[in-house]
């Protein structure tokens, strides 16, 4: 059998109550809600203290290794030192002399029949030379070397002839300024 | 006026709490935990670079202990007597005379003036890039055979102190024999200033400067010049023009 139920409060009582509980509703909401977020904060602020913890201990490992390799200072000096002066002695090394090579050059250049009397290199490392000969076809053959690119291996640029001359005795004599490369 | 702000305020008085709320989550957000967050990531990273230096600095420390010094000082010694520290005019006094001597070659006058930093005029190098390095020159008259100073000019680019011919006037002289002026140049480099930053990575001896080193030692021990690797006590100056 239906039981009939018969509100008698009136109206405004019953709009007031669902206001009321709708507020208080609203209200643990909001502080719940507060709470999280202050949860959060204090969560992360937390979180910061741990890393700066972390951070120290990076920053104190960090200077126990510097300190473990400057006590080790006097074997980089060495190394150090070392790796550059063979560098430089490489360098040096690879160093060749050019009047050495001139040299070398003006010996491999004169035939036979021709004698260097003086050989010297200016300022701007051309070759000076003096010379004689008592044979023409020598003194031909050292022009042809001194002027042909593929017997002198393009290393003479130029060749002054500064003064030819031929004595009494049929002998030459020449004074020459070469460039080389 | 008055009546209708009151019913406003009533009516809108429901939303009051969860408004004042939001607006101070806002605020806390905004001021704590959003800041927080983002210095935590930049932290992260700053922890991260701090270890990786920490682990470079700990690969340094452990590869310098286990350089064996009494090995490189002696290996040091030797590269000294190739390439000396000071302008030693004995040591190069004394290779001039030995080659020449070696050369059979006969020495009328020697001459020094100081040089410059780096290579010298007169040489042709391959690799022009030098620290460090000083020169001073030394002028040489000199007589005998032209095979002689042929065979002095190639002693000196094969002696284990590194001198190099950069001017060279010859001119026949008496009974076949030449008169001969040389300018060469004696390379030394001072000790460095200050040695590298603590966090500067190691760089060991490659395998071309082990080779060169190897070179060097047999070079310095073979050869017939008194080098000086047993070092003598220094007396007076390196250089008395200076």
């Amino acid at each position: 059998m239906d039981k009939f139920t018969i509100n008698l409060l009136p109206g405004e009582v019953l709009l007031q109550e669902k206001d009321r509980a709708k507020r208080s509703f609203l209200l643990k909401i909001s502080v719940a809600f507060l709470l999280v977020v202050i949860m959060i904060a204090a969560a992360t602020f937390l979180l910061r203290v741990t890393q700066k913890q972390q951070l120290e201990a990076a920053n104190q490992s960090l200077d126990a290794a510097k300190a473990k390799v400057q006590s080790y200072n006097n074997q980089e000096s060495l190394l150090t030192y070392l790796k550059q002066r063979l560098d430089n002695i490489q360098s040096l090394q690879g160093q060749e002399s050019k009047p050495v090579q001139s040299y070398y050059l003006m010996q491999a250049l004169l035939p036979p029949g021709v004698s260097v009397s003086a050989f010297a290199l200016d300022k701007g490392n051309r070759i000076i030379i003096s010379a004689q000969s008592n044979d023409v076809t020598s003194v031909k053959q050292f022009f042809d070397n001194l002027t042909d690119p593929t017997t002198n291996q393009k290393k003479i640029t130029k060749v002054n002839i500064d003064s030819l001359s031929r004595s009494g005795d049929g002998s030459f004599r020449m004074d020459l300024t070469i460039t080389t490369t | 006026m008055n009546d209708k702000i009151i019913e406003l305020a009533k009516k809108y008085s429901l939303y009051g709490w969860p408004l004042i709320s939001i607006l101070i989550s806002v605020i806390i957000a905004f001021s704590v935990i959003f800041p927080q967050i983002f210095k935590y990531f930049q932290t992260q990273k700053d922890i991260a670079a701090l270890d990786q230096r920490r682990q470079a600095l700990e690969t340094k420390a452990s590869s310098l202990a286990a350089i064996n010094t009494e090995n490189y000082q002696a290996n040091l010694e030797i590269v000294k007597t190739v390439l000396p520290e000071s302008e030693d005019l004995p040591a190069s006094i004394g290779q001039i005379e030995a080659l020449l001597s070696q050369a059979n070659l006969e020495l009328q006058d020697i001459n020094f003036a100081s040089g410059q930093s780096g290579l010298a005029a007169g040489v042709t190098a391959t690799n022009k890039n030098v620290v460090g390095l000083q020169n001073f020159q030394i002028k040489l008259d000199v007589t005998g055979s032209r095979s002689a100073l042929q065979a002095f000019m190639q002693d000196v680019q094969d002696a284990p102190q590194v001198m190099r011919i950069t001017g060279l006037d010859i001119s026949n002289g008496t009974s076949g024999n030449v008169s001969a002026t040389l300018t060469l140049v004696s390379y030394y480099e001072g000790p460095p200033g200050n040695i590298s930053n603590v966090e500067q990575p190691l760089a060991g001896l490659t395998a071309a400067e082990n080779d060169l080193l190897s070179k060097l030692q047999q070079q310095v021990a073979t050869s017939p010049v008194n080098t000086g690797v047993t070092v003598l006590p220094k007396r007076g100056k390196d250089n008395p023009f200076q």
